[in-house]
């Protein structure tokens, strides 16, 4: 019985493994790719590792192609955005949700359907539109079109407002006869136990804005208002075409550090799955 | 300043009141102001980025909206018409660019509920102490950006020089056309699409599995349930709802598909992999119709509300029926 | 207090992002203080490649050598260039008073009235004798001149030396014709080895290829406003390209996008068509080629598909000295091109191309060669797209998904709608 029980764990161990290697060779090919000379590179083959270890596609992407290919600037750009537009976000979700939940809002019967049936409406319905609007204000190719859609989105409201409204009353009663008003009991009393649900959304809103392609393709023209995103896009059509080396050079570059980004924040990612009562 | 803020928040609050001269109206109305403050910024930002932008977008759609030319006569529904007239380019492109996008819908979508759920059984079964591990794997490659992905793929795939073909040929296999026949175009498409997104599905699944209380699992052992018997008539119904989210925003996010093939296909072969969103972006900063590619959107929105209230009513149906 | 400062900071963020301060507008602003009354001129170029550097050369010199007038060059990415132009012809952003536009675009763009006619011009300090005859028909629309030549870029042909030594082949003698090209392809094909004589694209740049053939046969694509994609001379053009992968196997099949050019980086395609702009690439690379014109691959005359950089002006524009500025700056161009030369193109103007110092150059006089059989895209507004279902069907074709003139006939009824 336990030997059979062994067999197999054994087997789906190996199972799993077999799987992982699907999801990690094509990292590690990239990683390995971009440290071969460009004409070992671009030649293709099994090498697992390099002939020649070279740093040589690094220092070209890094130096002869920053004019028309500013990575670090991308990399700043795709933070940037995503950081200001998820406290953007995740600040002004959450004092309308709690307005909604717990405040005499004026219409709030009215604007709470609203809000939430904008759930179902999908992306590409606005995107031209906004594109004209942005090109009206004259605000194409700066970072607003890249931050501010994007926090017109309902998800964060609608989650967070569920949490509001069971967040226990009589907790805000205390701090209420305590003397509080309503922004210091927002502030100090419900805010600091959604917290671990903010941070799902703040996860949620980044991983949207920061992998968001179309849009920002559109929106931005010059070389320094890309993202991260659509800078590599263009460079792949544009002069690092079939150039494999230094195409994997540039995206082991941009994806290296959002991977260890991403391996710190699993942890809350996952912990805040279980939050958004996603079950 | 702080503080001030403070104390002006404060005198508004009606139950901090000690002065009774002030009506109950002026209170009331004063109260509801400070707590629409709280909805503003928001309400802000959804008439500005959601609400004038889809009146607009209908707006648009009912215009000859030329991107050069500043004259944008009325049509009505001239451009609806348009994209329904079999003869038109418009309805080429529309037609066949969702012809393409139903099919990726189609191939991709039951593969990322199932194998995204099979993924967090497979994890969930494995030692505890090695779970971590696989699921940082599994899960990795959603941090990267898709055009990272398409360009992985893209030279993983290369038909001469790829890896995978590389390796084919010293296995003594024939090489794949990946990127230029189909169906492969589709296989290439769909394994970076699970390849990229996977791993999300499945962190939900793992939640979710982690929730199905344990002394149901007991109570079917005792029973002598197999384990099959145990998935179905256990884990399924518990997890419904989950499965319902994943299939509703995986159906939504194929739907949007763009980047993939975009990159890696151009469409190809032909304009077998050419989808919708690829003819409206065509159709709006190539051809420069603003007006026709707006109603191409409408369009495209409304099938995809349509299909997921179809699927919400489908799936919610037998729980219904179940409590009655 | 700590979300307050927080939310401080981020609606004083806010603000500064509606006010606008992105860098598009800094650059354009930055450089306001230092024009000591020179009268600016704000010129768009789509050079977002190795070719800006040598523009603004090019630019640099003009605004050195006189003081009235201060030249601007302001680059948009290929990619987003004419989405740009769009909105500021549309008068919704600020217009650039010169810019560049590609020859196969002047049509769509006149026939909305958003160039302005530069017959005026044309004649005055500017002469028409001073560049190749040719240049000028990519930038005429019935009868009216819209724009100045730059440069013209017709497809190029380039071959791995190496391999033709390899093969037997003299290195230094490229094919010149149908028949010299199939013996050589297939010199030059080992199958096994994974090495080809000719790897043929089946996306781009057939968008140069397949036009070169058909007009090489002494064919059109479009006749009398109408689309004809089932004339002998197209259908043969395609049948032989399909002959290249299934008759001759000289190619392999299913190329993808960029396959051929990934093969010929390798050194395992022996013979590559591309445009002069590739030339960057190829230096870089450790390929011994040599670039040459176009080996006559149709069957009845010398032609090649070209497209072409002008200097066109927008109708907005109507300030006499403005225009009095740009006629000297395109002149100084006319005499001063040979840094555009540099960056591999070859720049129409006779006083440049004619020169002992261009002669010495390795691509560019090949692509001057070419300037007297050059052909360009139909006149049709919107080539572009109009084309697309054109190279759907040679990418059909080719990859063996439809009949050659199965795949032609739906074409041509396709962009026949949209000419329409």
């Amino acid at each position: 019985m336990k030997r059979k029980k062994q067999l197999k764990t054994f087997l789906l161990m190996v199972i799993a493994l077999i799987i992982a290697a699907f999801f990690l060779i094509p990292l590690f090919w990239m990683v390995s790719t971009s440290f071969k000379s460009d004409f070992e590179a671009i030649g293709g083959g099994t090498n697992w590792l390099p002939k020649e270890f070279t740093t040589d596609n690094y220092i070209y992407t890094l130096t002869n192609a920053s004019m028309s290919a500013p990575v670090i600037k991308w990399m700043f750009n795709s933070l940037f955005v995503g950081l200001v537009g998820t406290t953007i976000i995740v600040s002004i979700d959450a004092m309308a949700a709690y307005g909604l939940a717990r405040l005499d809002v004026p219409f709030k019967k009215v604007l709470l359907p609203i809000f939430v049936s904008t759930l179902m409406i999908p992306w590409v319905i606005t995107f031209l539109p906004l594109y004209m609007q942005f090109n009206n204000l004259g605000l194409l190719n700066t970072y607003a079109p890249l931050i501010l859609p994007y926090s017109a989105n309902a998800f964060g409201v609608f989650l967070l407002y569920q949490f509001f409204k069971s967040f226990p009353k009589e907790l805000e009663e205390a701090a209420r006869i305590d003397g509080a008003n309503k922004w210091q009991i927002f502030t100090k009393v419900v805010l600091p136990s959604a917290r671990p649900l903010m941070a799902t959304l703040a996860i949620f809103s980044f991983m949207t804005i920061y992998n968001d392609f179309l849009w920002p393709l559109v929106a931005t023209s010059s070389p320094e208002m890309r993202t991260i995103t659509t800078g590599i896009a263009i460079m792949q059509q544009g002069s690092f075409v079939s150039s494999y080396g230094r195409l994997m050079a540039l995206t082991t570059i941009a994806t290296i550090p959002i991977i260890i980004i991403f391996l710190i924040g699993q942890k809350q990612f996952i912990k805040g799955v279980t939050q958004t009562g996603i079950k | 300043m702080n503080e001030e803020k403070k104390s002006s928040f404060a005198s508004t609050l009606p139950y901090e009141r000690d002065d009774k001269k002030v009506s109950a109206m002026n209170e009331r109305k004063k109260s509801s102001f400070t707590s629409f403050l709280f909805v503003l910024p928001y309400l802000t930002m959804f008439i500005l980025f959601l609400a004038i932008p889809l009146f607009y977008g209908i707006f648009i759609s009912l215009h000859d909206w030329n991107l050069i030319s500043p004259n944008r006569p009325f049509v009505g529904l001239a451009n609806y018409m348009e994209i329904f007239n079999s003869n038109s380019t418009a309805h080429e492109l529309f037609f066949s660019g969702l012809w393409n996008t139903f099919q990726f819908v189609l191939y991709s979508v039951p593969l990322l509920v199932v194998i995204g759920l099979g993924l967090a059984m497979l994890v969930n079964s494995l030692p505890e102490k090695i779970r971590f591990l696989f699921r940082t794997a599994y899960f990795i490659p959603y941090s990267i950006s898709v055009s990272v992905v398409a360009i992985l793929w893209l030279w993983m795939l290369d038909t001469n020089s790829g890896l995978v073909n590389q390796t084919l040929i010293k296995l003594g296999l024939d090489s794949i056309p990946w990127l230029t026949k189909i169906p492969f175009a589709w296989v290439s498409i769909v394994i970076a699409t699970l390849w990229w997104t996977i791993g999300f599905n499945m962190i939900i699944f793992i939640n979710a599995l982690n929730e199905v209380p344990e002394e149901m699992y007991e109570a079917a052992d005792i029973d002598g349930a197999s384990s099959w018997e145990r998935f179905l008539h256990i884990t399924l119904p518990t997890i419904r709802p989950v499965m319902l989210f994943v299939l509703i925003t995986s159906t939504i996010a194929s739907f949007n598909i763009y980047g993939q093939p975009y990159l890696m296909t151009r469409g190809g072969p032909g304009d077998s992999t050419e989808v919708l969103l690829m003819g409206i972006v065509e159709q709006a900063f190539e051809l420069r119709q603003l007006g026709s590619a707006s109603a191409m959107a409408v369009l495209m929105s409304l099938i995809i509300v349509g299909i997921s209230l179809i699927q919400l009513k489908v799936t919610n149906r037998p729980e219904k029926e179940a409590k009655e | 207090m700590k979300k307050w400062v927080s939310l401080v900071a981020t609606t004083s963020l806010f603000a500064g992002l509606m006010a606008g301060c992105g860098p598009s507008d800094s650059s354009t602003g930055g450089g306001s203080g230092e024009s000591n009354g020179d009268k600016e001129i704000v010129f768009w170029a789509p050079f977002s490649g190795p070719d800006g550097p040598n523009m603004q050369k090019i630019v640099d010199g003009f605004n050195e050598k006189q003081d009235e007038y201060d030249v601007k060059l302001q680059i948009v990415p290929q990619s987003e260039y004419y989405k740009t132009v769009d909105l500021a012809l549309n008068g919704q952003e600020d217009a650039p008073e010169l810019m560049i536009m590609h020859g196969d675009q002047i049509m769509t763009y006149a026939e909305q009235d958003v160039l302005k006619g530069l017959d005026d011009i044309v004649g005055d300090t500017v002469q028409k004798d001073q560049y190749h005859e040719n240049a000028w028909k990519g930038a005429e629309v019935e009868g009216t001149t819209y724009g100045v030549p730059l440069d013209i870029h017709p497809l190029m042909f380039y071959w791995n030396k190496d391999l033709f030594k390899a093969a037997g082949l003299d290195p230094e003698s490229p094919p010149t014709n149908r028949e010299e090209f199939i013996a050589a392809a297939q010199k030059l094909t080992k199958a096994d080895e994974g090495q080809w004589g000719f790897a043929l694209p089946t996306l781009w740049p057939q968008q140069f290829i397949f036009p070169t053939i058909v007009y090489q046969n002494g064919g059109t694509l479009i006749e009398d406003g109408k689309a004809d994609y089932t004339s002998e001379a197209v259908v043969d053009a395609l049948e032989f390209e399909k002959d290249l992968i299934s008759k001759y196997k000289v190619s392999p099949e299913n190329v993808q996008q960029d396959g051929e050019l990934t093969l010929f980086l390798q050194g395992k395609n022996a013979m590559h068509l591309n445009g002069p702009w590739m030339l960057n690439q190829f230096e870089e690379s450790n390929i011994n080629f040599g670039v040459s014109t176009v080996p006559r691959l149709g069957t009845k005359q010398d032609a090649v598909f070209a497209n072409s950089h002008n200097f066109v002006i927008p109708a907005s524009v109507e300030d006499e000295t403005t225009v009095t500025g740009i006629e000297e700056f395109l002149s100084y161009v006319a005499d001063n091109g040979m840094a555009w030369a540099e960056s591999g193109q070859a720049p129409a103007s006779k006083a440049v191309y004619e020169s002992e110092e261009f002669g010495k150059l390795k691509q560019q006089p090949q692509v001057a060669k070419q300037f007297d059989y050059v052909q360009y895209s139909p006149a049709v507004a919107n080539w572009g797209p109009v084309s697309d279902p054109l190279f759907k069907a040679v990418n059909e074709a080719l990859l063996g998904q439809k009949d050659v003139k199965k795949a032609l006939e739906d074409a041509e009824k396709e962009s026949q709608a949209q000419l329409q």
